[in-house]
């Protein structure tokens, strides 16, 4: 239940036009926008790149199932397109490999019907031939479905085959063999090749009974059952689906976290917050509608520091603030209900939180005094490390000084399965009038100014994550990566 | 270009429910109408240079789509087809392009007025529109700056322009040398009072102001510290503004100048001064090397060389360096901070690389220094050199062990010889040459402002005084022999420019009254009020007022009609204009042999030289004694084109007619003269 208003123009625009133009306008489009960084911030083109993998992934050619690997080619290339744009805008890679997860994870699911359980393989085989990039005599030649070195080529060279596998395995929990692609390179099994036309199938099941080697007693993938045509399904409504809960996620995000947050803040603590995340700020006034504390603001300046005070000076623009104090009548149990004026007014100070605003220089010594620091991110890496509102290290190095935990809240769509090897390329340097007005002759030529914009905080100075998806320690984060990626590795870089 | 329906249906239906109302449209002016830039704008276009490796056309396009312009009309003059192929293939012809681009040519424009003109005659315009050159570097949303504008203009009916402004500390680098600006804002420092163009050789003297100013503002802040980057927010009643002063050139020294002197106007020009954000204008050589070094250090962020405006790999790592991939540096090879390099560029074993920019597949040699050089593209600097904040332009090739000192300007393809030492006065181009050999295109400026802007080294010293010219780049690279030595101010005497830009504007009003059908009497008037303004002889009035009717003659006749009608149509309608400038014989003769001069080498010369000989034998402009003086003048004489020669041919009917007409008739007056004699 977003308040409009909150976007700024540039993305409120590109989400209208969007849905009006091809796909690959909007894709060149967006690109200009993240260029000109008229669009910035996690969120922001978190939405923006999931509204239009929506529209790309709706216009795309390849909408069946024996097309999907196809589907995942071209999303992998808008993915790289995208990343060239801004490479410093994570998140693009994130959401770009959530969509690649959607498609396989339908892959699979359209996969497992009955009868075609367990035949995986077969149904890649055929889709993988379909594409024509790899050997095309897969069709054509059933004999090919006979165990030769060639036929496991192109699982060999494509690693999205392996994706599946992976996923699958991940998602059913049901065991597969892991390698029956060894079973096939060692000339163990045919592959049966279920593809559209009667003749296909029944060359292969007949190769099939050519090939008198016995089967593993768990491939039941040569019932009688296999004999119903290969069901070329449509997958694309369902990853529209699934792009759909993602862009879903990305608006009830903030809520989501902000559930943590009774368990985080206890009465009468004071909280040191850096960042002006909307997630942060939910995350703050959703603890105050239960508890009383002290919240200590870092200035953040000077590129963030309007923003900072905006968390304070403004109503939150996220949360409904269901269940919020509000004397003289009672909390709208009702979502539908619209909201007061006075909880659409209701800031950190309204609601009875004590806010102290410092400068950055003063953290230290604040430090002793507080009993947490409470961070938003730009995006979380996979090692446990972060990037955030420069400043942070600082911050988190003084914290760590003083033995007081480090709390990052965040969705879970900021987390990159990137290892940080050069986190200097991840950082962005800011305009250098931030700093020092352009006009001023003396200065300029004369001083060197630099004004990055983003600070790398290595995992070791976090204490905690807390994200939409349940709290981690920086240590675990790997394995949230692999449940929201799995163990493919998409290279968009 | 894309029709405008083709695009505005699908892409743009977005936009509109945002705004109802018209598109919001930018005018460029992709040509500086100066020679600044010479000799590196006689092969390349200004706007197409590379600024920190990208074309400075780049700069001003995402400036305006930053500013959600949604129509661009690219007007351009010198090298206008590069332009238009560039355009044509970059990312703003695409659909997906954040506005439609025109690129509009026409040969006339020779300046901003011109531009305007032509604006006004084309009815592109309905709203109000920006305009800005070709040549802009900013960050600066347009947005703030336009709902401010609109608030004015509802406000104040009067209020025909917002300009934005820059207020700079007085020895900012990126103040245009040799050139000021004085403006006076009234007392809340929004509403332009006066502006005066001034030259810094002659700030001693005195600048008038109208009388009445005192008394409508007693409150007026004088300020000179603008840095003004000419981005504009006009009202669509400025260009009609242009055409009824049809020498107006500038858009501040003329236009600015004129609208705020003129009390009768009664219009209100308004101010917005930057209060953050970049904006810059790149005039001068000074001003790109300082604009450069504002892109590199980010203070044009986002336009900076690793946002990769043109598709390139640029990767920015501490202390402002720019690399793009495939960068080859030697071990032993230092980059210093503020540097750009760009791919396929490989550096040698001990070379210093301070500040320098670099473009693509350059190979710089072993033991090199560069000190804030600005190199362009495939440029090969051979080992040992030495090159100090200079611009090498593509495909250069400099020999070993070269010196090549600030302010140095190398143009494409020269090749240096090896140990020479190039002077920072110095300006090497291959135009015009056949061979390998160099052309010195020496600026050879002995006046004060060029001794005091040389004194400040770099760059700086380029500022070349004779701006505004009306000449473009172009204009003049047929006229002259570029082999010789060639000043870069005035080629021409005085004298001659004159009556050149008064026949251009003459020829450029008379064509337009034509084609929009004015009155003769308007046309009249406007000669005369042109001619007397620019002092300038009945000859030209005649070579014009020739040009203009046949141009429009054969313009007309492209559209089917019959040459003879159509001569008799029109020259019965201007009558009284020729009237006014033909006097004497010599007159008649001057004014055929500029007619024929016009029809040579046109289609159905010949027919119409003879039609409009005709008509002016009958309505009595030309008698038999000019038409025969014409047909005699240069009958096989020299000068006169086989072409000429050809136009000639078709009238010769029509004098022998006269010839014979005229036999007859001397022997009349004979009789006649014999009678007298009796």
């Amino acid at each position: 239940m977003a308040i409009a208003g909150e976007q700024p123009p540039a993305l409120a625009k590109f989400l209208k036009l969007v849905t009006s133009i091809k796909a690959d306008d909007a894709t060149e489009v967006l690109t200009g926008l993240l260029k000109r960084r008229e669009i910035t911030s996690s969120r922001n083109v978190a939405k923006a790149v999931a509204k239009l993998l929506l529209r790309f992934v709706s216009q795309n050619r390849h909408t069946k199932l024996s097309e999907s690997q196809g589907l995942i080619k071209d999303v992998r290339e808008l993915g790289r397109h995208l990343v060239a744009a801004q490479p410093r805008e994570l998140v693009i890679g994130n959401i770009v490999r959530r969509v690649l997860g959607v498609i396989r994870e339908e892959c699979h699911e359209s996969n497992a019907l009955p009868g075609f359980a367990d035949l995986t393989l077969g149904g890649r085989l055929s889709r993988a031939s379909s594409i024509g990039e790899e050997s095309t005599d897969f069709g054509s030649n059933p004999a090919s479905g006979t165990a030769t070195p060639h036929s496991g080529r192109p699982f060999s060279r494509d690693g999205g085959e392996d994706d599946i596998d992976a996923m699958s395995r991940r998602k059913s929990k049901a065991y597969i063999p892991p390698n029956l692609r060894n079973l096939t390179r060692q000339g163990s099994i045919a592959l049966p090749n279920p593809s559209y036309g009667e003749n296909n199938l029944q060359h292969a099941l007949f190769s099939l009974l050519m090939n008198s080697t016995p089967l593993p007693s768990d491939s039941p993938g040569l019932k009688p059952e296999a004999k119903e045509p290969f069901e070329d399904k449509d997958i694309r409504g369902d990853v529209i689906e699934g792009i759909r809960e993602l862009i879903d996620e990305l608006e009830m995000v903030d809520e989501q976290v902000a559930a943590h947050s009774e368990t985080h803040i206890h009465a009468n603590e004071i909280v040191m917050v850096l960042g002006s995340s909307p997630t942060l700020q939910t995350f703050l006034m959703k603890a105050a509608v239960k508890r009383k504390f002290t919240v200590v603001m870092i200035e953040a300046y000077p590129n963030d520091f309007y923003e900072t005070q905006e968390v304070l000076r403004a109503p939150s623009k996220t949360t409904p603030l269901v269940g919020l104090k509000n004397p003289g009548k009672p909390s709208p149990a009702n979502k539908d209900e619209p909201l007061t004026s006075a909880e659409l007014k209701a800031t950190l100070t309204s609601v009875g939180v004590e806010t102290i605003l410092i400068p950055d220089s003063a953290v230290p010594a604040v430090m002793s005094r507080v009993n947490k620091v409470l961070m938003g991110s730009h995006v979380i890496l996979r090692n446990g490390s972060m990037i955030t509102t420069a400043g942070a290290r600082t911050v988190a190095r003084c914290a760590q000084e003083h033995s007081i935990p480090v709390v990052v809240v965040s969705g879970v769509y900021k987390l990159s399965p990137r290892y940080p090897f050069d986190p200097d390329s991840m950082l962005e340097t800011g305009d250098s009038s931030t700093l020092i007005g352009w006009e001023d002759g003396d200065m300029v030529g004369n001083a060197e100014i630099f004004n990055p914009t983003m600070d790398f905080v290595p995992g070791e100075l976090v204490d905690h994550y807390i994200t939409n998806v349940g709290g981690y320690t920086p240590q675990n984060l790997y394995k949230l990566v692999e449940e929201q990626y799995g163990s493919v590795i998409d290279t968009l870089e | 270009m894309a029709p405008a329906s083709k695009r505005g249906t699908a892409k743009k239906s977005g936009f509109l429910e945002e705004a109802p109302e018209a598109l919001l449209q930018a005018v460029v002016i992709a040509d500086s109408f100066n020679k600044r830039f010479r000799p590196l704008t006689l092969e390349k276009p200004r706007c197409l240079l590379p600024l920190a490796n990208t074309p400075i056309i780049e700069y001003t396009l995402e400036f305006l789509a930053l500013g959600g312009v949604e129509e661009v009309f690219l007007y351009c003059h010198a090298h206008h087809d590069m332009i238009r192929e560039y355009i044509r293939d970059s990312k703003w012809s695409k659909e997906s392009s954040p506005f439609q681009i025109r690129v509009v040519y026409s040969p006339s424009i020779t300046s901003v007025g011109d531009v305007m003109r032509e604006l006004d005659q084309s009815r592109l315009i309905k709203e109000d529109f920006i305009l800005v050159s070709g040549d802009i570097v900013s960050n600066v949303s347009l947005q703030g700056i336009l709902k401010e504008h609109k608030a004015r203009r509802l406000a104040d009916k009067n209020c025909i322009m917002t300009t934005v402004l820059r207020e700079v500390s007085p020895n900012h680098r990126s103040r245009p040398r040799g050139e000021n600006a004085l403006f006076i804002l009234d007392q809340n420092r929004e509403r332009i009072l006066h502006y005066e163009y001034l030259k810094q050789s002659d700030s001693e003297s005195a600048v008038f102001l109208p009388r009445e100013l005192g008394k409508t503002c007693p409150t007026m802040s004088f300020q000179e510290n603008f840095l003004d980057c000419c981005i504009d927010i006009v009202s669509f009643e400025v260009p009609p503004l242009f055409t009824e002063n049809f020498d107006w050139q500038h858009s501040r020294k003329d236009f600015l100048h004129g609208i705020l002197m003129d009390e009768l106007y009664g219009k209100t020009v308004y101010a917005h001064i930057l209060k953050s954000g970049y904006a810059g204008r790149i005039q001068s050589l000074q001003t790109y090397d300082s604009i450069l070094q504002d892109i590199i250090r980010k203070w044009t962020h986002p336009f900076c060389p690793d946002t990769n405006l043109d598709e390139q790999t640029y990767k920015y790592t501490k202390g402002h360096i720019y690399k793009e991939s495939k960068v080859i540096l030697a071990q032993s090879a230092v980059i210093k901070d503020n540097s750009i390099i760009g791919s396929g560029t490989s550096v040698g074993d001990g070379t210093v690389i301070a500040g320098a920019t670099i473009g693509r597949n350059c190979m710089i040699g072993k033991n090199v220094e560069l000190h804030s050089a600005i190199i362009w593209d495939n440029v090969v600097v051979g080992d040992n050199c030495t090159l100090g904040n200079c611009v090498v332009a593509s495909d250069a090739h400099i020999g070993a062990g070269c010196t090549i000192e600030s302010g140095a300007i190398i143009s494409f393809g020269v090749a240096v010889e090896k140990g020479s030492i190039v002077h920072k006065t110095a300006k090497y181009t291959k135009i015009g040459t056949k061979a390998e050999d160099l052309i010195e295109y020496e600026d050879s400026e002995d006046d004060e402002d060029e001794q005091i802007e040389t004194s400040m080294g770099g760059l700086d010293s380029f500022d070349d005084e004779f701006d505004y010219s009306d000449i473009s780049d172009f204009e003049d690279d047929d006229g002259e022999t570029p082999n010789k030595k060639k000043k870069l101010g005035h080629t021409r005497t005085p004298s001659e420019s004159e009556a050149d830009s008064f026949f251009r504007e003459a020829y450029n009003s008379l064509l337009g009254a034509l084609k929009q059908g004015h009155s003769v009497d308007i046309m009249i008037l406007e000669l005369n009020g042109l001619r007397m303004s620019a002092n300038a002889e009945f000859s030209e009035v005649r070579r014009a007022t020739a040009t203009a009717v046949i141009t429009y003659i054969i313009s007309r006749l492209a559209g089917g009609e019959v040459a003879k009608a159509v001569v008799d149509e029109i020259l019965q309608k201007l009558l009284p204009l020729f009237n006014r400038m033909i006097f004497e014989v010599n007159d008649q003769v001057e004014l055929l042999t500029f007619i024929q001069k016009e029809l040579s080498g046109k289609e159905k010369g010949g027919v119409l030289m003879q039609a409009v000989g005709m008509k002016l034998y009958n309505e009595d402009l030309c008698d038999d004694e000019g038409l025969l003086a014409w047909w005699n003048d240069d009958n096989g004489p020299k000068g006169e084109t086989p072409e000429m020669t050809k136009v000639r041919a078709g009238a010769k009917a029509f004098i022998e007619w006269i010839q014979q007409d005229d036999e007859e008739e001397e022997s009349e007056e004979e009789e006649d003269d014999d009678e007298d004699d009796d």
